[in-house]
C-alpha cells in the first residue's frame, strides 16, 4: 500500500504548473467562449517538456511512464483549463497502439509521440451510441467505410481519427486520415471549444487502416473507453482544485459584517465539504489509475465516474454559493472552471449507463 | 493494494474467525451481552496466540513486526465478519499512543497485556459539561510529589464498555488553575481501583454500551502519565487521530452493503433500475471512502505530524455507512419496524439497530462539526 508521490512525479507536476500557470487568463478563456478568439494553450507547453510522449515506451522514442503519472500530469492540466488532443492522442493512439498493434503501427506511434502526427478520437460517444457506428461494408470486392461521427473533438488539429466501425463479423477499431472526412455540423462547447460532426463516404479500408483484429477488437474499445474515462476524471480533479484555490483566496479577503468571511463556521463547513470531496474522488482515481491490470479496472473506472460526477459538480456549485453575485458574473470567470466540469459530466455516459454495466460486470 | 502475504493473512484469519463464529452469524458484536462478551473474550485468546492481536507492533510486545496493512486488514475483516473481539480502544487507540510516547515500563506492562488479549480498555475524555470542547474538562488530577501519585476526582460519560473494562486511559486536569489545553494529562488507570463508580446509560437502541464513571479520591502512581505532566493535550489529540480512522465503519458498511445486495438479487429486486443507480452510488462512495481510510492510516504510519486524512476518513466511513443502513432501511420496508416475534428476520433487526446505533459514528471522537472545523482551519488555514 503506497499513497506517495515520488520525486520524478513531483517534478512533472511542478514543471508543468509552472508553464502552464502563466498562461491562465480569464479574460482571453472568455473571448473564446464567446468566440471571440482562439485561445488556448497546452499542447505546445507539453511538447516543449516532451511530455507528449510520456506514456510511450522507451523503444519509440518516449519516457515509459506509467498511467498514474500521466494521470497526474492531467490533474495539471485540468486546473490550469488546458485545451488539446492529448487524451485522444495519448490513449486512444499511443498507448492503444503500442498495446495491440506494435509492430505495425511504431512509425506512427514515434510520430504521434513527438506531434509529427495528431490523433483523435470519439470514444466517450462512440461507446455508449453504437447503435450509430459508422459501417464497413465490402462492395464489388472493395470494402468501404461509410457512416458518420458526432461530437469529434479537436478534428482541426488531427491528422488522424481513431474510431469504431461495424462490419457483418462484428466491431472493428480503425484508424482514419482526418482528410478523408467531411464536416456536418460545427458546434461549440460551452468554453469555446470547437466540436465537429463528420461524414465519411466510401473510403476504402485496407488493411493499414485497421487495428488488432475482430477477436480483440472488444478489448481493444473497452481499454480505450476505461483509460479515456479515468483520464477525463483526472482532468475534472484539477478543475475542482483550482475551483477551491480561488475559493479560499476569496473567503480568506472577502470582508463581511467587518470580518473576513472565512472566519463564519458555515462557510467553513462548505469549504471542508469541497476538500473532502475532492480529495475522495482524486484518491479513488488515483488507485484506479494504478490497478490497469487488475480484473477490476473496468468496475473501478465506472466507479470513479459516477463518484466525479457525483462529488465534483458540487464542489462548483458551491463554490458559486460562497461567493456570492461575484461568482454569478461573467468577467470573474469560476463559470469557466464549473462549464469544464460539467462537460467533462456529459462525457462517456451517465449514472444509468454506468450502474447498468457495473452490474454487467457483477454477473 | 494488499500483497500475497496480506491476502494469505486475510484468508488465515477468516478460518479463524469461522471457528469462533456459527456460519449464520448475524448479530451486530455487541459486548454488553454476555455471550457476546464471552465470544470476544475466546477470540482474542485465539488471536493473541498466533499473535494476530497487533501484527504490526513490535515482536517484542506481542506483535509480528508485519507491515500496518495487516492491522487493516484485521480490524476490516473483523467488522465485516461483525466478530466480538475488534480491540479498538487498546490495540487502535492507546496501543500506538504508548508506542509512541509510553516509558518502556508502560510499554512492558500495557502493550504485552493487550497482545495476551488480557485487556479491555476504555476512554475517559468526555465529560457532562465536555463534550465537543475537550479542552474545557473538569476531572482533577491533583499530584502528590511526595508520594508520586495523582490524586483524580471527576466524572466521565459515554464511557463506552467501561463496565468491562480493566483499563482506561484518562484525560484529566493536574494542573491546578490552568485553563484549556494546558496543564492536562493523560494517565493509565486500573479499573478495579478504589473509588471508581460505573453507572450504566441506555442509549438509543435500547442498550447500555456506554456509562457515566464517577473518580472519587483514585490515586494512581505518577509513573502512568503518558508522556509529560501537565502536558497530555497533544497526545490526547494524537490519539484521536489514530481512532479517526473509521475503519470499523468501512467493515459494517460493506457488510451491510453485500448482505442488502443479497437480499435484493434474491428477491429480482435489481428488475428496478432505481435501485441499481442506487447501489452503484452508494458503491463508488464506499469505494472512496474505503481508498480515503486506507490513506488516513498509511499516512499515520508514514508521518508524526497531523494530517485532514483521519478526519475525512472518519467523515466519509460515518457517512457511507449510515447511508447504506438508511437504503436497506428503506427497502426493507415494513420489516424493519415491525419485529415478527415468532418468525424472526435478523437481517432486518439488525438494520433497524444498527441504524439507530450508528447515530453515534457522527459523534464519537469527534463529531463531523468538529473534523470540518479541524480540515477548515488546520488543512485550508482559515480563522479560528
Amino acid at each position: 500500500m503506497d499513497f506517495s508521490i515520488n520525486e520524478s512525479q513531483k517534478m512533472i507536476i511542478k514543471s508543468l504548473q509552472d508553464k502552464l500557470e502563466k498562461k491562465v487568463d480569464f479574460k482571453l478563456l472568455n473571448n473564446k467562449a464567446e468566440k471571440k478568439s482562439h485561445y488556448k494553450y497546452g499542447w505546445n507547453e507539453l511538447l516543449e517538456l516532451g511530455y507528449i510522449g510520456m506514456l510511450t515506451e522507451e523503444n519509440y522514442g518516449g519516457y515509459g511512464l506509467s498511467f498514474f503519472d500521466f494521470c497526474l500530469m492531467l490533474e495539471k492540466w485540468g486546473y490550469n483549463l488546458c485545451e488539446g488532443p492529448v487524451i485522444e492522442n495519448s490513449i486512444s493512439g499511443i498507448l492503444t497502439l503500442q498495446k495491440f498493434d506494435s509492430e505495425k503501427f511504431q512509425t506512427l506511434i514515434a510520430q504521434l509521440s513527438n506531434s509529427e502526427e495528431i490523433l483523435t478520437s470519439n470514444i466517450l460517444e462512440q461507446y455508449i451510441h453504437k447503435k450509430d457506428l459508422p459501417s464497413i461494408s465490402k462492395i464489388k470486392e472493395k470494402t468501404l467505410l461509410n457512416g458518420t461521427l458526432s461530437n469529434v473533438p479537436f478534428y482541426k488539429e488531427s491528422s488522424n481519427i481513431m474510431m469504431i466501425a461495424k462490419s457483418k463479423s462484428g466491431e472493428q477499431v480503425v484508424i482514419i486520415p482526418s482528410d478523408y472526412f467531411e464536416i456536418l455540423e460545427h458546434k461549440t462547447s460551452l468554453i469555446g471549444e470547437e466540436i465537429y460532426d463528420l461524414k465519411i463516404r466510401d473510403f476504402h479500408i485496407s488493411e493499414k487502416n485497421l487495428i488488432g483484429t475482430n477477436k480483440n477488437c472488444n478489448n481493444i474499445i473497452d481499454f480505450m473507453y476505461y483509460h479515456t474515462l479515468i483520464s477525463k476524471c483526472s482532468e475534472t480533479i484539477g478543475a475542482a482544485e483550482h475551483i477551491l484555490d480561488i475559493t479560499l483566496n476569496y473567503v480568506k479577503n472577502r470582508e463581511q459584517f467587518n470580518t473576513k468571511i472565512g472566519s463564519f463556521q458555515s462557510v467553513q463547513h462548505n469549504l471542508s465539504d469541497m476538500y473532502i470531496n475532492i480529495n475522495e474522488a482524486r484518491e479513488l482515481i488515483r488507485f484506479a489509475s494504478k490497478e490497469i491490470y487488475s480484473e477490476k479496472f473496468k468496475k473501478l473506472s465506472l466507479l470513479c465516474k459516477i463518484i466525479c460526477d457525483e462529488k465534483i459538480s458540487q464542489v462548483s456549485w458551491t463554490a458559486h454559493q460562497l461567493h456570492g453575485a461575484i461568482g454569478f458574473t461573467w468577467d470573474y470567470g469560476l463559470h469557466l472552471l464549473t462549464k469544464k466540469i460539467l462537460i467533462n459530466k456529459n462525457l462517456g455516459g451517465n449514472i444509468n449507463f454506468y450502474s447498468n454495466k457495473i452490474f454487467q460486470y457483477e454477473a | 493494494m494488499f500483497s500475497k502475504d496480506d491476502l494469505l493473512f486475510k484468508k488465515k484469519l477468516d478460518s479463524l474467525i469461522n471457528k469462533h463464529l456459527p456460519e449464520d452469524w448475524q448479530e451486530y458484536p455487541d459486548e454488553t451481552l454476555d455471550n457476546h462478551w464471552e465470544l470476544s473474550k475466546k477470540i482474542k485468546k485465539s488471536l493473541s496466540e498466533k499473535k494476530w492481536i497487533a501484527p504490526s507492533w513490535p515482536i517484542e510486545y506481542g506483535g509480528l513486526d508485519k507491515s500496518f496493512t495487516q492491522s487493516i486488514i484485521l480490524s476490516e475483516t473483523m467488522s465485516y465478519r461483525m466478530a466480538p473481539g475488534n480491540d479498538r480502544f487498546g490495540v487502535r487507540m492507546i496501543g500506538p499512543t504508548l508506542l509512541k510516547y509510553g516509558t518502556d515500563f508502560q510499554k512492558e506492562k500495557y502493550l504485552n497485556e493487550i497482545t495476551k488479549g488480557d485487556a479491555q480498555w476504555c476512554q475517559g475524555y468526555s465529560e457532562p459539561n465536555s463534550g465537543s470542547d475537550l479542552a474545557s474538562i473538569n476531572t482533577k488530577g491533583k499530584y502528590d510529589e511526595e508520594t508520586n501519585t495523582i490524586t483524580i476526582t471527576g466524572t466521565k460519560v459515554w464511557t463506552t464498555l467501561a463496565h468491562r473494562a480493566n483499563r482506561m486511559f484518562i484525560l484529566v486536569r493536574t494542573q491546578e488553575g490552568s485553563k484549556k489545553h494546558e496543564g492536562l494529562s493523560l494517565v493509565l488507570l486500573d479499573m478495579n481501583d478504589k473509588g471508581i463508580m460505573i453507572n450504566p446509560i441506555r442509549n438509543i437502541s435500547g442498550k447500555s454500551s456506554f456509562n457515566e464513571v464517577v473518580l472519587d479520591n483514585v490515586k494512581v502512581s505518577a509513573s502512568n502519565v503518558v508522556g509529560k505532566l501537565h502536558q497530555g493535550w497533544m497526545i490526547a489529540l494524537d490519539l484521536l487521530n489514530f481512532e479517526r480512522s473509521g475503519i470499523d465503519y468501512i467493515g459494517w458498511a460493506e457488510r451491510c452493503f453485500d448482505d442488502l445486495l443479497n437480499y435484493c438479487k434474491k428477491r429480482n429486486l435489481l428488475e428496478n433500475n432505481l435501485y441499481k443507480v442506487k447501489f452503484a452510488l452508494l458503491k463508488s462512495s464506499l469505494e472512496s471512502a474505503k481508498i480515503m481510510t486506507y490513506k488516513a492510516l498509511w499516512i499515520k504510519e508514514q508521518s508524526n505530524s497531523i494530517h485532514m486524512e483521519p478526519s475525512i476518513s472518519k467523515i466519509l466511513a460515518t457517512e457511507i455507512n449510515i447511508k447504506i443502513h438508511d437504503f436497506a432501511f428503506e427497502l426493507l420496508n415494513t420489516k424493519s419496524i415491525y419485529i415478527n416475534n415468532n418468525n424472526k428476520d435478523y437481517f432486518a433487526e439488525r438494520i433497524i439497530k444498527n441504524r439507530l446505533f450508528f447515530v453515534s459514528g457522527g459523534i464519537l471522537g469527534g463529531t463531523t462539526e468538529i473534523q470540518k472545523n479541524i480540515i477548515a482551519q488546520r488543512g485550508l488555514g482559515l480563522p479560528k
